[in-house]
């Protein structure tokens, strides 16, 4: 869909202006499948950040936290508390790495689209960016959401779960089903259109007025991809809670 | 028109690379946006994370003071436990002597009543038996006697009076 909608600003403005592109990917062809591999790569220095960060913050434990360590204890107690008012307090505790992966992924995704300088290193097609502006990363989270909650529900009761979908009464049943489909589409959605369309308003500003005028949005950017990463993480946390949870 | 026919030879290019205009990278702006986000951020974080050290600073430093104070009271308490211990014991071997020697007292106290019972018994048996002889001999001479009135009015006539009379004063007189 997004392929399509590829136009270059050139075209519309001067030839002296940078260069749009929407659409653009750097495609690798691994068995017949065309991958985003700019989407790949900026996912992989994602991971490696946090993984980095989380493995310097206790590789030396100490007993009063402090620098990083204290910061990371900050973020995981963020983290802990998001899960446990969503899923409550008896059942929290086996989430607490699946929200907090989420939140983490999508959060530090979407600021280092937001923040980190990509464009100065030129691909050879697309553009690197936030990896959650690629619509098959927020569908394959929001896919796992689903995977989660099912397994949440099932396991916490049986084949009792399909009882939900008959409360409070059976009229709902179309409905309860339907919503299983638009879990995962509006998660997905919301955040893939919010990244995307952050994005698109800080090129076109730029492209327009490449000085100071962006700053704002930029600003209003990083706010905005912080929230869709609460919301993400905060609505993930909310249907494994709700699926557990008895009628 | 030297950069940019660079910047558009590298993005013609199909390759890596890098790219260095400034305006298109937005670079300016992300430097001062970075910029402000430190500034701003650290002095906040800063002192949340601040915060949030003392705060578990003083959590441990209390529960530390408390896990000392348990501890001495865990000692005083088993101090006084031992002296507890030792009272009762000394109270033990007291009640054993107190009791040793009531039974002492109370076995000495019961053979000397033995001892009474047993001599004033004898004694009783004695004056009893003394009694009951005294009783049998008077019971004895009381009835010889009675048979010797009963006897007398046959035995003893005029004659016999006489005879006997006679024979005690030949008798005086021998």
């Amino acid at each position: 869909m997004l392929n399509t909608l590829h136009f270059t600003s050139h075209l519309l403005m001067s030839p002296l202006l940078a260069k749009l592109e929407v659409g653009q990917h750097y495609y690798w062809h691994i068995g017949g499948l065309k991958l985003h591999g700019q989407v790949f790569l900026v996912s992989w220095f994602v991971s490696a950040l946090l993984i980095g960060v989380a493995f310097l913050a206790t590789r030396k434990v100490e007993r009063i936290p402090s620098g990083l360590q204290n910061f990371m204890e900050y973020a995981l107690d963020f983290i802990r508390d998001l899960a446990k008012d969503q899923i409550g307090e008896k059942e929290y505790r086996p989430w607490v790495p699946f929200v907090g992966t989420l939140f983490l992924f999508i959060f530090v995704s979407n600021w280092s689209g937001a923040l980190i300088p990509w464009k100065l290193i030129h691909i050879p097609g697309g553009e690197l960016a936030a990896p959650t502006n690629d619509i098959n990363t927020t569908v394959a989270l929001a896919l796992l959401t689903s995977l989660a909650y099912f397994y949440a529900g099932f396991r916490k009761r049986g084949l009792g779960y399909f009882a939900k979908y008959i409360e409070p009464t059976p009229i709902l049943l179309p409905i309860n089903i339907l919503e299983d489909f638009t879990k995962p589409l509006s998660l997905s959605f919301r955040l893939f259109g919010n990244i995307l369309a952050d994005e698109l308003v800080v090129a076109v500003l730029v492209l327009l007025v490449p000085l100071f005028v962006p700053l704002p949005v930029m600003v209003l950017g990083l706010f905005t991809s912080a929230i869709q990463a609460l919301i993400f993480a905060t609505l993930a946390a909310a249907y494994i809670g709700e699926a557990m949870e008895g009628h | 028109m030297l950069t940019e026919a660079l910047g558009l030879l590298a993005s013609e290019t199909k390759g890596f690379g890098l790219n260095f205009d400034i305006l298109e990278t937005n670079l300016i702006n992300l430097v001062i946006i970075i910029g402000v986000l430190f500034y701003f951020g650290r002095s906040f974080l800063g002192d949340k994370l601040k915060e949030r050290r003392e705060a578990i600073e003083k959590a441990i430093t209390d529960a530390e003071a408390r896990q000392k104070e348990a501890a001495s009271s865990l000692a005083q308490q088993q101090q006084n436990l031992q002296m507890a211990k030792k009272k009762a014991e000394q109270i033990r071997s007291e009640a054993q002597t107190n009791a040793e020697n009531a039974r002492q007292a109370v076995m000495a106290q019961s053979a000397k009543d033995i001892e009474r019972l047993k001599s004033s018994a004898a004694a009783d048996l004695s004056s009893q038996q003394e009694k009951v002889i005294q009783d049998l001999r008077r019971r004895v001479a009381t009835l010889a006697l009675e048979k010797v009135r009963g006897n007398l009015p046959d035995a003893l006539n005029e004659g016999v009076q006489s005879k006997l009379v006679d024979q005690s004063i030949s008798q005086l007189g021998s």
